[in-house]
């Protein structure tokens, strides 16, 4: 069975540049990093908890994560570019939770505001500005939505990704056509948030 | 109905697109079954706006998939200068933007955390050691609130001298601004508003604080519309002290007499800003403190009821309680005041028999019998023609007349009926414009009707009349159309406007679009600013196209196969002539699912074939009302997923309020919920904007009849074989409601009438015959011609489904073999089953745990 065909010159190339760096190509894993680090950095700075800080730098969190997880994927075959930042995004949160389990406990508060001693240590900045139940129920519609829209609005709402890219991506025939499907997604999701009541 | 699903696709828009939302104004214009939709909207874009935000941090440099660059770029040129202006401690600081007696406000970079803070910064005081360690310790209890109606305080620190508290900068006016420029606010603004700063206060008060100073200067409304209790800076404890803090004409009167502050004098001051926001005034005015104090001793003040009588009594008697000078018979919590607030909302939001519309800004006392006088004349003139019409000389409903086709030629005539189908689509979507259908319009071509009948037959205020004239039609050259058009008040004949379009053939939606867009500034229609883009987002496409896909949307409007037919070849020539023509794609998935339900197509592939329709006009990139319905449909009879349906339901009355398949579709899942008063609203609407539609007339029956309304079902069912005697779905729906009503002669005679009218073989009016035969007794017959049907539909002759059997049986009193028909059925997955929950055929089958499961199984109530 031959290779499955790429509907997407990104998706092309991710595929090609994947099987190089699995295969010890230090340039393609590189290249891949590259390509997904920013995304991800934005999306972990409003994620992660304010303590990964103390853990070390989230840039280097990032940066690791990416390049183990890169070089370790031996069965996925991304459907489509989305669905390998899924999956590095799950990566993330993995390691940040086995690093917890490994140091066992919460670094001393830095003094740097006087009111983090009142802080949940736990929270991230989006757990801050929202209210952790308020992401909770976000994150439960998300999950109850299709793939396909759940990664729509991560793109969109959480990475940040305008239209070409998302169109580019997710295999959309114009940025208009990305922009529909993002409408689409939300009012699908705002219609999950509401299921919990 | 219209107005209560508006915009929550074009709010989605702007959280994904980023542009700011003013939120209050969004709340105010949503109905209450679209609340909690907004509000989860609102979080999604809290959570958005926060991404944006950490995603602009000066090293975020990476080249793959962060927004445009020109967004970038601007995004990048409004942060400020880290390194520049003076610094007060990690603070830069960039700008004064306030002072106030004890302090000064500036803008100031955080050179830590990187964004823009706000900093107060309190003067030195005369008792500097405990003043400023009570301020730091308030500051700090300030600090661990996170509520989204009270500013976020970040940090409290003293350098050189000087207490600082730095917080959220909020971007916005405060309410004494929208007052002073803007005007006096309604009753529900006031009281959404109020909501807003009851939700922060009792959050203040459960930190064990007290604000002390709730004035319209404190109270922010952001830019995006987020109301923000301010100034916390005189924030104190609960344990209080006596001294005279906050301003004069908003303290309560207890203050004056020496007594500690408390919730019920923060509870007061709230009472003075709802006061002051509807009538631009204060309770109690004085022009000195001692005549301020004598007032409130002498309970000298103004009711609101005399300033503001027009505001509702709920309103007015919550602000009034609020502000009772004995505390102890105000509201005792903040969650009293709320209750007040959201009561006095239900009463604003009641809408009234006869409302004329009063203008926002306040027409004082002076004008006030002139105002009267005017009222009792709306009031006259709504009663003597029926129908209210809008205030300031504005239409709110219009008939357009068949297009006049004075070209003459092969295909000229179809043209103009298929010009008028398309205008009446562009118009219906301005939602403030009640457009009549074209079913109800076109019997009146060539009838010689005086505008005055037409405006009366039609319940309209205004008529549109115009000649279309298409050059190089024969010929298919490029050519030209023209329409001259006149507009005319219906009730007098006056004419309102006359005026041309002109486009290039191939461009007849633009050519609508212009029509539609002056009709709209004569008639002084509300144009929302969606309706606006959409009107002006029109595409172009080659004549072959264009005139093909007119050609099919007249068909798309006839009953049975054959219309059903035709319109699917006309929109495939559409489409072969224009492969990405969303309008002829979404119409194509319709007419699927037309012929599927006259029989003309298998279910599985209309599904199929609509779906793919559906794809290529959402891939196109553009929103239609006709690819919702198509879409909705098919959730509705394939997937069952009522609620994704009812969603893409109201999307496509959003874009075209007059849209009658998506209304009529629309009425019966609400009916099939049982959702009755709501689907008959909805359907009476319906009938206001098709009053000649056999069709229409009919689904609202039909909805009565499910309702078990039979009287009123009966009535629709006489009034429709009035208007066209012989209607074949007429006389079924008779047969039905005289079967309802268990007069089963009468049943049968109508049902044999159209069977007999009907000609060929029918299975559905087989199955309906077959049933009366065996209610009237006659078993014999009815048990031959259920045989007789079986093997017509073995030896292929007859398309039978288990669904008819089960309704066969059930006339024979055999329940089993009908539940086992109808889990046949189930297996199947029959469209039809939908209707279950509602169909008085299948009462005696109810009470069955079988039948309940198959309910269950497909998820209706």
């Amino acid at each position: 069975m031959g290779d499955p065909k790429p509907t997407s010159p990104n998706l092309a190339s991710t595929t090609d540049l994947l099987r190089r760096a699995r295969e010890g190509d230090a340039q393609a894993l590189d290249d891949l990093i590259q390509r997904h680090r920013g995304p991800l950095r934005r999306w972990a700075r409003g994620r992660l908890p304010h303590w990964t800080r103390d853990l070390r730098d989230t840039e280097d969190l990032v940066q690791e994560t990416l390049a183990q997880t890169i070089r370790h994927i031996n069965d996925f075959e991304p459907r489509h570019e989305g669905a390998l930042q899924a999956y590095l995004r799950q990566a993330l949160i993995n390691r940040v939770r086995d690093e917890v389990r490994r140091v066992n406990r919460y670094p001393a508060p830095t003094g740097i505001d006087e009111h983090e001693e009142h802080a949940d240590r736990s929270a991230s900045p989006l757990d801050e500005a929202i209210g952790r139940q308020a992401v909770e129920r976000y994150e439960g519609a998300l999950q109850r939505l299709r793939p396909e829209e759940r990664e729509l609005i991560i793109a969109r709402v959480e990475m940040q990704q305008g239209y070409a890219q998302i169109a580019a991506t997710h295999g959309k025939a114009s940025p208009d056509a990305a922009r529909m499907a993002v409408t689409r997604a939300l009012v699908r999701l705002a219609e999950e948030m509401d299921v919990e009541g | 109905m219209r107005a209560e699903h508006k915009g929550l696709a074009d709010l989605a828009a702007s959280v994904a697109d980023g542009t700011p939302v003013d939120w209050n104004a969004v709340r105010l214009s949503t109905s209450p079954t679209d609340q909690r939709l907004v509000r989860h909207l609102r979080l999604v874009e809290s959570i958005a706006s926060l991404h944006r935000s950490l995603s602009h941090a000066p090293d975020d440099g990476d080249d793959y998939g962060i927004a445009d660059a020109s967004q970038r770029q601007q995004d990048s040129a409004a942060l400020p200068t880290p390194s520049s202006g003076p610094h007060w401690g990690r603070l830069t600081l960039l700008e004064r933007i306030g002072q106030g007696t004890s302090c000064e406000v500036y803008r100031a970079w955080d050179t830590t955390l990187h964004r823009e803070v706000a900093l107060k910064l309190l003067h030195q005081h005369g008792e500097q050691a405990e003043t400023q360690a009570r301020l730091l310790d308030e500051a700090r209890r300030l600090a661990r609130l996170r509520h989204e109606h009270v500013v976020q305080v970040y940090g409290a620190e003293q350098h050189d001298g000087r207490v600082g508290l730095w917080m959220e900068l909020v971007r916005g006016e405060s309410l004494e601004h929208v007052v002073q420029t803007r005007g006096l606010l309604g009753a529900r603004e006031a009281a959404l508003i109020g909501l807003d700063v009851c939700s922060a206060l009792a959050a203040v008060h459960a930190a064990g604080l007290l604000h002390r100073d709730v004035k319209a200067q404190n109270v922010m409304r952001e830019e995006r519309g987020r109301t923000v209790l301010m100034d916390f800076g005189t924030g104190e404890a609960l344990s209080g002290t006596n001294r005279l803090v906050g301003t004069p004409l908003y303290l309560a009167p207890e203050i004056f007499r020496g007594q500690r502050a408390s919730v019920q004098s923060d509870l007061y001051s709230l009472g003075v800003l709802l006061f002051y926001l509807v009538t631009g005034k204060f309770p109690v005015v004085a022009q000195s403190m001692e005549d301020l104090t004598r007032a409130h001793a002498q309970r000298r003040r103004q009711p609101l009821r005399d300033l503001r009588p027009d505001i509702p009594e709920a309103f007015i008697r919550t602000v009034e309680r609020a502000l009772d000078s004995d505390p102890t018979r105000r509201f005792q919590s903040v969650g009293d005041l709320e209750a007040g607030l959201r009561e006095a909302l239900d009463e604003a939001e009641r809408p009234a028999a006869v409302r004329p519309q009063l203008a926002r800004r306040y027409l004082s006392p002076a004008f006030m019998s002139a105002a009267a006088v005017l009222a009792a004349a709306i009031v006259a003139l709504i009663v003597w023609t029926g129908r209210p019409f809008g205030g300031d000389g504005a239409f709110d409903s219009l008939a357009v007349l068949p297009l006049v086709d004075s070209t003459a030629t092969a295909g000229s005539s179809e043209l103009s009926d298929a010009m008028t189908e398309q205008l009446i689509a562009t118009i219906g979507q301005i939602d403030s414009v009640r457009t009549t259908s074209l079913t109800s319009t076109m019997p009146l071509k060539g009838a010689g009707r005086s505008r005055a009948e037409i405006g009366k037959m039609l319940g309209v205020d205004a008529v549109l009349e115009g000649v279309l004239t298409a050059n190089d039609l024969a010929s298919g050259g490029p050519g030209r159309l023209r329409v001259d058009a006149t507009l005319f008040e219906a009730a007098t004949g006056v004419k309102l406007w006359s005026g041309s379009v002109s486009r290039h053939r191939g461009e007849s939606a633009a050519l609508l679009s212009d029509l539609a867009r002056k009709v709209s500034r004569v008639i002084r229609a509300q144009v929302t600013p969606a309706e606006a883009v959409r009107l002006g987002q029109v595409r172009r496409t080659n004549p072959v196209a264009e005139e093909a896909y007119l050609q099919g949307r007249l068909h798309l409007i006839g009953y049975g196969p054959s219309a059903g037919r035709q319109a699917l070849a006309s929109f495939q020539r559409a489409i072969d002539a224009d492969p990405e023509y969303p309008a002829a794609h979404a119409s194509a998935a319709l007419a699927y699912v037309k012929l599927a339900a006259f029989g003309g197509m298998t279910h599985g592939e209309a599904r199929s074939k609509a779906s793919a329709e559906i794809r290529r006009a959402y891939d196109a990139g553009e929103d239609i009302a006709e690819a919702h319905a198509a879409d909705a449909d098919l959730k509705l009879l394939y997937d069952w997923d009522w609620r994704v349906a009812e969603q893409e339901l109201r999307r496509s009355i959003e874009l075209n309020s007059s849209f009658m398949y998506a209304r009529n579709v629309y009425a019966q899942l609400l009916a099939r919920q049982r959702r009755f008063d709501e689907a008959i609203q909805l359907s009476e609407e319906s009938l206001r904007i098709d009053p000649q539609s056999v069709e229409t007339l009919l689904n609202h029956g039909m909805i009565l009849y499910y309702k078990r309304d039979y009287a009123a079902a009966a009535q629709v069912s006489q009034q429709a074989l009035q208007m066209q005697p012989g209607h074949a779905a007429a006389l079924i729906f008779r047969s039905r409601v005289e079967e309802a009503q268990g007069r089963y002669q009468e049943a049968l005679a109508a049902a044999s009438e159209a069977e007999r009218l009907a000609g060929a073989t029918n299975t559905n009016l087989r199955v309906v015959v077959i049933r009366l035969l065996a209610l009237t007794g006659q078993s014999d017959a009815a048990r031959a011609a259920t045989r007789a049907l079986v093997a017509a539909g073995r030896d292929g002759s007859a398309i039978v489904r288990a669904r008819d059997l089960a309704y066969i049986y059930i006339a024979l009193d055999r329940p089993a073999d009908a539940l086992d028909q109808f889990e046949r059925a189930l297996d199947e997955r029959d469209p039809l089953l939908v209707w279950l929950s509602v169909e008085p055929r299948v009462d005696e089958l109810r009470k069955e745990p079988r039948f309940q499961a198959i309910l269950q199984q497909i998820g209706l109530p």
